[in-house]
């Protein structure tokens, strides 16, 4: 007992050291998966707060570019509404979908744990697990909501992986992200035997609830061909540019509970 | 509550606010992070007790992961320089010891003397800070560049915002 005693104050130092870096660790290793307790993170009020303020500071030197992008996106709707116009649509189908827009309040880029903090939260209708787009395309998914913020899992995240397709030809992938170039991701699961080419468009599946389908994610910036798995390894290039996000749309897909029942069925077919 | 714990507080509010407003935002390439913060933990006084810069240490990583939403990833960083802090400045002591009441700076110790100091916890900091968010050694040299490019350039800006303080 007594040298037990003579041991721990001898090395207090270093073991209280270490009872701390064990507690670190588990912070890390609970909280860093994909579901995290919301007590420390960035959709927390009185941090997500600050930045909030800090930023609508510092918008106003970014203004010119927000609103460049607003008008170039602004530009491709209308464009894609004057497709839709010479049709006569009889009963739209509704598709269920529907955008609540909301502003970037913190982001990070380079790291390899990149999360988003947006400025709306419970209160606005949103829930973990809905997609998220920008402008250009897809930025990620909802993973926890605080009642005025949540916290957004970006692609550029190597916990995200996300269901896709290549336009041209319906092949179905899954995008993920490894880490090297911001706005890159690593497309993979396109079998061999699909003719693959650069600049091919890659969109979202619409396979899982969170996205509609063909919401554009990216073109094929490079592929090879795995010899021993038959399946290509693609680099693709998103469309979003997450250096330069301040607003982004999130998804919320009212036919969501139906459509995962009805999944158990599809799979079965 | 004496004058320069005011003092530190103060630093210690610097420190997470311009790490996570402003450092955090800027963007150059993903090899360039810089890591401004632990120049609390660098200029805290030479005969501080050990256990309270270890506490400071935990509470400091601590507010950065709070913001970054990066729970446990900071904290467990700036407690490893917090545990080293006291051997390092060991290791650096002049011949007949460091004057009482001193704190590292550049006008008490020079400024070879401060980059020594400042590059070891960095590094230190850094290899720890970048290996713990890359979860190991899969992008083993990807990281190594990262670390060491963040290094100087943390290194270049804790010398400026040190230089800042003083003038103060």
């Amino acid at each position: 007992m007594k040298n037990l005693l003579n041991f721990i104050i001898k090395y207090a130092f270093t073991l209280v050291f270490i009872l701390i870096e064990i507690l670190c660790f588990v912070l890390i290793f609970t909280q860093n998966s994909y579901h995290r307790f919301s007590f420390v993170n960035s959709s927390n009020r009185i941090t997500a707060t600050i930045s909030q303020q800090w930023n609508s500071v510092i918008e106003y030197t970014k203004l010119k570019s927000i609103n460049d992008s607003l008008a170039l996106e602004n530009e491709r709707l209308m464009n894609n509404l004057e497709k839709y116009r010479k049709y006569e649509i009889p009963a739209i189908e509704k598709s269920g979908f529907k955008y609540i827009s909301a502003k970037i309040v913190s982001s990070s880029v380079n790291k390899y744990q990149n999360y988003i903090t947006i400025d709306k939260g419970k209160n606005h209708g949103i829930e973990p697990e809905m997609g998220v787009i920008g402008p250009n395309g897809i930025v990620g998914i909802v993973v926890s909501t605080s009642n005025k913020y949540s916290t957004i899992l970006p692609v550029i995240n190597p916990n995200s992986k996300i269901s896709v397709k290549l336009e041209k030809n319906n092949y179905f992938g899954s995008l993920s992200w490894e880490s090297q170039k911001v706005n890159q991701a690593f497309l993979s699961e396109i079998p061999g035997y699909v003719s693959v080419q650069k600049g091919d468009i890659v969109v979202t599946s619409g396979f899982s609830a969170i996205f509609p389908d063909g919401i554009p994610v990216g073109s094929i910036n490079s592929y090879v061909k795995n010899k021993s798995t038959d399946f290509y390894e693609i680099i693709v290039d998103l469309f979003t540019d997450f250096n330069n996000l301040s607003y982004v749309y999130v998804i919320v897909n009212s036919n969501r509970n139906e459509q995962l029942e009805m999944i158990p069925e599809s799979e079965n077919e | 509550m004496s004058r320069s714990n005011i003092k530190y507080i103060l630093l210690f509010i610097v420190s997470v606010l311009s790490q996570t407003l402003v450092f955090d935002n800027i963007y150059f390439s993903s090899y360039i992070n810089i890591f401004i913060y632990i120049l609390f933990l660098l200029l805290l006084p030479i005969e501080t007790n050990k256990f309270v810069v270890l506490g400071l240490s935990f509470i400091l990583g601590l507010s950065i992961d709070i913001f970054n939403s990066t729970p446990g990833i900071h904290a467990s960083a700036t407690v490893l320089i917090g545990y080293l802090r006291p051997a390092i400045l060991r290791l650096y002591a002049p011949r007949e010891g460091y004057e009482p009441n001193k704190f590292p700076s550049i006008k008490n110790h020079g400024l070879n003397w401060f980059i020594k100091y400042s590059i070891s916890i960095i590094l230190i900091h850094h290899i720890f800070l970048f290996f713990v968010d890359a979860y190991g050694f899969s992008h083993f040299f990807y990281t190594m560049g990262k670390i060491l490019i963040s290094s100087v350039f943390s290194l270049i800006f804790i010398i400026i915002g040190h230089l800042l303080i003083m003038k103060e």
